[in-house]
C-alpha cells in the first residue's frame, strides 16, 4: 500500500477541488424519498418513516463525473491506484466479459469519487468538516488496504437472541443485531408495502468475510460456512433457524452490493438462543468443523445431519416424522434388515443415562418405527399410543427432534474415533457389543461423554 | 473529373480511418474531399459527388458531417436515415439526403446506384453501381445468406468477415429466442441483466423482446432501460410498431438510478463502449464481440453471464459464397477496417484462382 499521509494530502486536495465544481453544479442535484425502518426495543421492526434523501452518487457519477476527471488533482490521485493490489481489483470487476478485450477497464480509478460520496453522504453538504473527512478517510483506507475482501451478510429468521450490536463471533462467522441499512435492502423497504411475516421477527444476521479475485467463488463458499453455522445452531436448541438471502457488501459505500441464493422463508418455531450458550455453541460448531463431511466415511453423518435440518423446515408433521427417521436409520440401521430392532437397540443404548431410561427410549423408537412403516406402506398414522398412553403426532416429534438432536451431537464426538469406509459399521457393532456387556458400555461412553 | 483507379480503398492521405469505398465516381462510408492536399489545388474536382452510407454503424458513418458539407447527394437506406438523425439530430435537415429502398434504382451521371439488403442490422445495405461500363458492388458488413444477391464485376469486400475467430454457426432466430428465455428466467429470479451489444443490433433486440418472442413476453412492469441516444434510434427505426414498447428508461436518467440503488429487476441494453462498475455484478449477455470459431456453439455460458452470438458478420464459407454469387472477376478487401483483409484476399484466390483479389490499401 502507498503512504497513508501523502495519499490523504492529495485526496483531500481532489476534494477541495470537487467541492467547488459540486458547489458551482448544485442545481444538478436530485433527491428521493426512502423508507427507513423503525425498531421496537426488542429488535422487532416497528414501521416505517420516510426521509427525504439527495442522490450524492448520481450527482458524482452521473452530473459532474466528466468535471472531475479533468482535474489535476484527480489525474495526480489516479496515480495511486496502479499497484498489484489495484489490478487484481480491476481484474476481479472485469471477470471475463474483457476476456479478448484489448481495452480493459479501470476501476480503481473511481474510488476516489467513492471517498467524495461517501464524505457527502455523512455531511450532507459541500462544507469541509474535518471530522467527518478524517472519519471517512480512515474508513476509506481501512478498506483500500483489504480491497479484495468482500463481507457477506444474511438474515437469520426464526432466531431470537439477546446478542446486541457487537455480535458473537466463532471463527470466521458472527452472529449480530440487523442494522437500519441491512433491514432497508433486505426488506425492499422503499417498495413493499406488505412485508412477509418473517420480517416482522428478524432481528439478526449472519456474517462472514472473503478475500477473492473474482466475483463468483464466493458466494458458495459463504453458503457453506453460514450452513455450518446454521447446523450448529440447529444442535443447539429447538427451533427452526434458517437463514435468507445472502447479500454481499450490502454495508460497504465503496462497492455497489449484490445479492444470491435468494430464499423464501416461512414463520416457524423460533429459536432462541441466549448469548451465556456461546461456549456451547463454539464446541458444537467445533465438532462440526472437525468432520470431513465430502469424505465417503462420513456420508452417512451428513444424511443424518441434512436430513435432521430438513426435518426442522418441514410444516407438515408426517414429512417431519419421516425425515428424523431417516437420519435416525442412517445413524443406527445403515443395512437393510430388522431396522425396527436395531434401531431402537442402538439409539437406547447410546442415549440412555440409566436402565429405566433406556427402556424408555427403546420403547420410543420401536413406537416411532412402527409410525413411520404405517405412513410409508400406505397404511396412514396408526396408533399413537405409547405404555397405554395417547400421545398427539406433535408430542412424538418433539421428543423425536430431541433425540435425532441428541445422536447427532454424541456421534459427531463418536466419529473421530473411528476412521476408514466402514466407520458406521464399526459404531454399530460397538453399539451392539454395549448392549449386551456393561464393563464394554462403560468405556465406549468415555468417547464421547 | 475523379482520378484514380475505378475501386478502391480511397484513404485520406495514408490515413486509416473514415477510408471511403471508391466505386468509380461515387464514395461509400467515408469521406474522401478538399481536406485532402491533393484536392485543394482543384477545389471543384469534389463538386457533384455521391456519397453513399451502407448502414448506422459509427464507423461507418463517422465521416456524415463532412459529407454533407461537400456531397450533393447521399444516399441511405429510410431506417438508416433514421438512425443518422436520431444520432446526429439536425443533420436530417440537410437536402442532399436521399432515403432509399432497397433494389430501388437511383439514376445518376454516373450510374445506377441500388441499396441491397445485407441482412446485418436494420436498415444495412450493399451498395450496387451499374455504370455504362462497368458494375461495381460494396458489400458492407453483411450476414450470408438471407441477403440480395446481385452480380458485379467489381466487389469490395468488409474484411472484418471471414476471420477464423468469428467463424461460428448460428441460427439468429432460434439463438434471439433462447436469449429472451433467459433474460426471462433471470427476470423472474428477480435479478436484473445486462444485455451488451452494438447499436443496431441493441434496437433488433429490444423490437424481438416487445414483439416477438416465442415464450410470452414480459411484463411492462419490468423496466428496459437504454442510453438516450440508443433509445432515440429505436424509436426512430420503428416508428411504425413503438406503440408496442413499453416506456423505455434512460440510463443516465434519475429514475434508472433508483432502479440500479435496489439492484431492482430490469433489462439493460448497453453498447460495448458503456462500462460502468457498479454493473460488473449483474447478470451479463454479451452478443457478437467474441471469439465465435468455427466449433463453437452459438451459446456459450460463462460465469456471470452468458455470450450469443447472432453472427452479425458472416463466416468464411459465407463469404466464398457469396463471392461465388456476385461472380466478379476482381474482389478488393479493405484493408482499412481490419488487419485481415490481405489473409482474406489470399484465401479467396485459393478458392477462386481465376478471380483477382488483393487488399487495399
Amino acid at each position: 500500500m502507498f503512504d497513508k499521509r501523502i495519499f490523504k494530502k492529495h485526496l483531500n486536495e481532489l476534494f477541495l477541488d470537487v467541492m467547488q465544481i459540486c458547489e458551482k453544479n448544485s442545481n444538478d442535484l436530485y433527491s428521493y424519498d426512502e423508507h427507513w425502518p423503525v425498531f421496537f426495543p426488542n429488535g422487532k421492526y416497528k414501521k416505517f418513516i420516510v426521509k427525504k434523501s439527495i442522490d450524492y452518487e448520481f450527482f458524482i457519477l452521473r452530473k459532474i463525473h466528466d468535471k472531475i476527471i479533468q482535474l489535476n488533482s484527480y489525474s495526480l490521485l489516479s496515480k495511486f491506484f496502479v499497484t498489484k493490489e489495484f489490478q487484481n481489483y480491476d481484474k476481479k470487476l472485469q471477470g471475463t466479459i474483457y476476456e479478448h478485450s484489448s481495452k480493459k477497464p479501470s476501476f480503481s480509478k473511481n474510488l476516489p469519487l467513492k471517498f467524495i460520496i461517501e464524505y457527502l453522504n455523512k455531511n450532507k453538504g459541500f462544507s469541509k468538516n474535518k471530522k467527518t473527512f478524517d472519519f471517512t478517510f480512515e474508513k476509506f483506507y481501512s478498506f483500500l488496504s483489504s480491497i479484495l475482501d468482500d463481507t457477506y451478510v444474511t438474515p437469520l429468521f426464526n432466531f431470537e437472541s439477546n446478542i446486541g450490536e457487537k455480535g458473537i463471533q466463532i471463527n470466521d462467522i458472527g452472529i449480530r443485531k440487523i442494522t437500519d441499512n441491512e433491514f432497508y435492502y433486505f426488506t425492499n423497504l422503499d417498495e413493499s408495502q406488505n412485508l412477509s411475516n418473517v420480517f416482522y421477527n428478524l432481528t439478526h444476521v449472519m456474517y462472514t468475510k472473503y478475500t477473492s479475485n473474482d466475483l463468483n467463488s464466493g458466494y458458495n463458499v459463504v453458503k457453506s460456512r453460514f450452513e455450518l453455522m446454521l447446523d450448529a445452531l440447529s444442535l443447539t436448541g429447538s427451533g427452526n433457524t434458517l437463514f435468507g438471502t445472502i447479500f454481499r457488501n450490502v454495508d460497504n459505500p465503496w462497492i455497489h452490493y449484490d445479492s444470491k441464493h435468494e430464499i423464501d422463508i416461512i414463520k416457524q418455531e423460533s429459536l432462541f438462543f441466549d448469548k451465556k450458550n456461546l461456549s456451547k455453541l463454539k464446541s458444537i460448531f467445533c465438532l462440526l468443523n472437525d468432520v470431513d463431511f465430502t469424505k465417503k466415511e462420513n456420508s452417512f453423518l451428513d444424511l443424518a445431519k441434512r436430513r435432521f435440518g430438513s426435518a426442522l423446515t418441514r410444516t407438515n408433521s408426517i414429512d417431519q416424522l419421516i425425515d428424523l427417521t431417516v437420519s435416525l436409520e442412517s445413524l443406527f440401521a445403515p443395512s437393510p434388515g430388522e431396522i425396527t430392532v436395531r434401531l431402537s437397540n442402538r439409539m437406547a443404548t447410546l442415549l440412555a443415562k440409566n436402565d429405566p431410561q433406556r427402556e424408555s427410549y427403546w420403547i420410543f423408537i420401536k413406537k416411532v418405527y412402527n409410525l413411520r412403516s404405517g405412513i410409508v406402506h400406505g397404511d396412514g398414522l396408526r396408533s399413537t399410543e405409547i405404555n397405554g398412553k395417547k400421545y398427539t403426532l406433535d408430542e412424538i416429534l418433539v421428543k423425536l427432534v430431541d433425540l435425532t438432536r441428541q445422536s447427532l451431537l454424541t456421534y459427531l464426538k463418536l466419529v473421530t474415533h473411528y476412521s476408514g469406509n466402514n466407520k458406521i459399521n464399526k459404531i454399530c457393532d460397538d453399539l451392539d457389543r454395549a448392549l449386551i456387556n456393561k464393563t464394554f458400555l462403560k468405556k465406549f461412553q468415555t468417547k464421547f461423554n | 473529373m475523379i482520378e484514380g483507379k475505378l475501386v478502391e480503398v480511397d484513404c485520406n492521405s495514408g490515413q486509416k480511418s473514415n477510408c471511403p469505398i471508391k466505386l468509380g465516381q461515387i464514395y461509400c462510408d467515408g469521406y474522401k474531399g478538399p481536406n485532402d492536399v491533393k484536392s485543394q489545388q482543384n477545389p471543384t474536382e469534389y463538386s457533384g459527388l455521391i456519397g453513399v452510407f451502407s448502414h448506422f454503424h459509427e464507423d461507418h458513418i463517422a465521416a456524415v458531417r463532412q459529407c454533407l458539407g461537400t456531397y450533393d447527394t447521399l444516399i441511405v437506406h429510410p431506417i438508416t436515415f433514421k438512425a443518422i438523425s436520431a444520432l446526429l439530430p439536425g443533420y436530417q435537415f440537410y437536402e442532399q439526403w436521399i432515403p432509399q429502398d432497397y433494389d430501388t434504382k437511383y439514376p445518376s451521371k454516373v450510374g445506377d446506384i441500388r441499396l441491397l439488403k445485407s441482412n446485418h442490422i436494420p436498415g444495412s445495405s450493399q451498395i450496387h453501381v451499374e455504370t455504362n461500363d462497368n458494375v461495381l458492388l460494396y458489400s458492407g458488413d453483411f450476414n450470408y445468406p438471407e441477403m440480395q444477391i446481385r452480380k458485379a464485376e467489381y466487389l469490395v469486400l468488409d474484411a472484418t468477415h471471414g476471420d477464423p475467430w468469428h467463424d461460428g454457426k448460428t441460427d439468429r432466430q432460434s439463438v434471439k429466442n433462447r436469449m429472451f428465455e433467459d433474460v426471462k428466467e433471470k427476470i423472474e429470479s428477480n435479478k436484473p441483466v445486462i444485455v451488451r451489444t452494438s447499436a443496431g443490433t441493441l434496437q433488433e433486440l429490444i423490437k424481438h423482446f416487445e414483439i416477438n418472442p416465442s415464450d410470452g413476453q414480459l411484463s411492462h412492469d419490468i423496466p428496459f432501460v437504454t442510453t438516450k441516444k440508443q433509445k432515440s434510434v429505436l424509436l426512430k427505426i420503428y416508428k411504425d410498431v413503438k406503440n408496442d414498447f413499453r416506456d423505455i428508461v434512460e440510463y443516465d436518467s434519475p429514475e434508472f438510478w433508483k432502479l440500479h440503488r435496489n439492484n431492482k429487476r430490469c433489462v439493460i441494453f448497453l453498447t460495448n463502449e458503456i462500462i460502468d462498475e457498479s454493473l460488473q455484478n449483474y447478470y451479463t449477455i454479451i452478443v457478437d464481440k467474441y471469439r465465435f470459431a468455427q466449433n463453437n456453439p452459438a451459446i456459450i455460458p460463462f460465469t456471470g453471464g452468458c455470450r450469443y452470438n447472432l453472427a452479425s458478420h458472416a463466416s468464411i464459407q459465407n463469404i466464398l459464397d457469396y463471392v461465388e454469387d456476385v461472380d466478379p472477376r476482381e474482389v478488393i478487401t479493405d484493408n482499412s477496417r481490419s488487419g485481415y483483409a490481405p489473409a482474406l484476399a489470399k484465401l479467396i484466390k485459393l478458392k477462386y484462382p481465376k478471380i483477382d483479389a488483393h487488399s487495399s490499401p
